[in-house]
């Protein structure tokens, strides 16, 4: 699900917006997505908040309707300083985010790779790897290992 | 007994409300309901149209639509964090409200 190597780690940005856009280009240019795809997600994101607490990192998970996906793929994002995202849970709380995973997803098929993802906002020592990370290897070993 | 009708949604109705569909599920079947409810996934926008026909509607994010049957706000299934106040609040909405 890693496979166009959509990794960026360390990154700086001010707002959600620029990082979001950082990411999405990335998916557009991989060509696994559609033109459109930014306004897609920004859309989406204005509307529903994929901002998540853990114990230890603000996660977010941005994604957009099936619609705008060609191929299924997924892209992560860490950031040195967070952030601002709205929480899933309840608009008005913010989120300080360090890590975006962008979720590029046609359908229900995804539903085992989607449980491991979201299994991994309970383990605080992988979020830290995450965060740790430089280089898409490490992140690759990582992801193997939980069976991304 | 009625078969009860739960309706899971999130904003794109196919990543939290697909992984919160597993965890409810299974959950459901351990407290010894399995059989006794079916669930529906649908996005955040078709809730209005959609949540009279069903029993409960259990949703991943905030909602501002609105929702004609007893609604469970339930970001922490994605998140696994406050999920036994979650299960136990739709447990007992839609088993031990008589």
């Amino acid at each position: 699900m890693f496979d166009k190597k959509i990794t960026l780690f360390h990154q700086h940005a001010e707002t959600k917006e620029q990082a979001l856009e950082m990411l999405a280009n990335r998916f557009i240019a991989a060509g696994v997505v559609k033109d459109t795809y930014l306004e897609g997600i920004l859309k989406r994101e204005s509307v529903f908040p994929t901002g998540l607490f853990t114990d230890t990192y603000g996660v977010a998970i941005p994604h957009a309707d099936s619609d705008y996906v060609y191929e299924n793929q997924l892209g992560v994002m860490t950031l040195d300083e967070p952030v601002d995202f709205n929480y899933m849970g309840n608009a008005g709380e913010i989120v300080p985010v360090r890590i975006i995973i962008m979720m590029a997803v046609q359908g229900h098929d995804q539903v085992d790779m989607l449980m491991k993802l979201m299994s991994i906002f309970a383990e605080p020592e992988v979020l830290q790897e995450i965060i740790d990370c430089n280089d898409y290897e490490t992140f690759a070993e990582i992801a193997k290992r939980i069976g991304l | 007994m009625a078969i009860k009708r739960i309706l899971l949604c999130c904003g794109t109705g196919v990543a939290t409300s697909t992984v919160a569909n597993k965890r409810l599920e299974a959950e459901l079947n351990q407290r010894g309901y399995k059989g006794q409810f079916t669930i529906s996934q649908c996005k955040a926008v078709e809730v209005p149209a959609k949540s009279g026909n069903f029993d409960i509607c259990v949703s991943t994010l905030a909602m501002s639509y609105k929702c004609e049957c007893p609604l469970v706000i339930a970001t922490g299934i994605i998140l696994n964090r406050g999920t036994k106040e979650i299960y136990d609040q739709v447990e007992k909405i839609l088993w031990k409200s008589e």
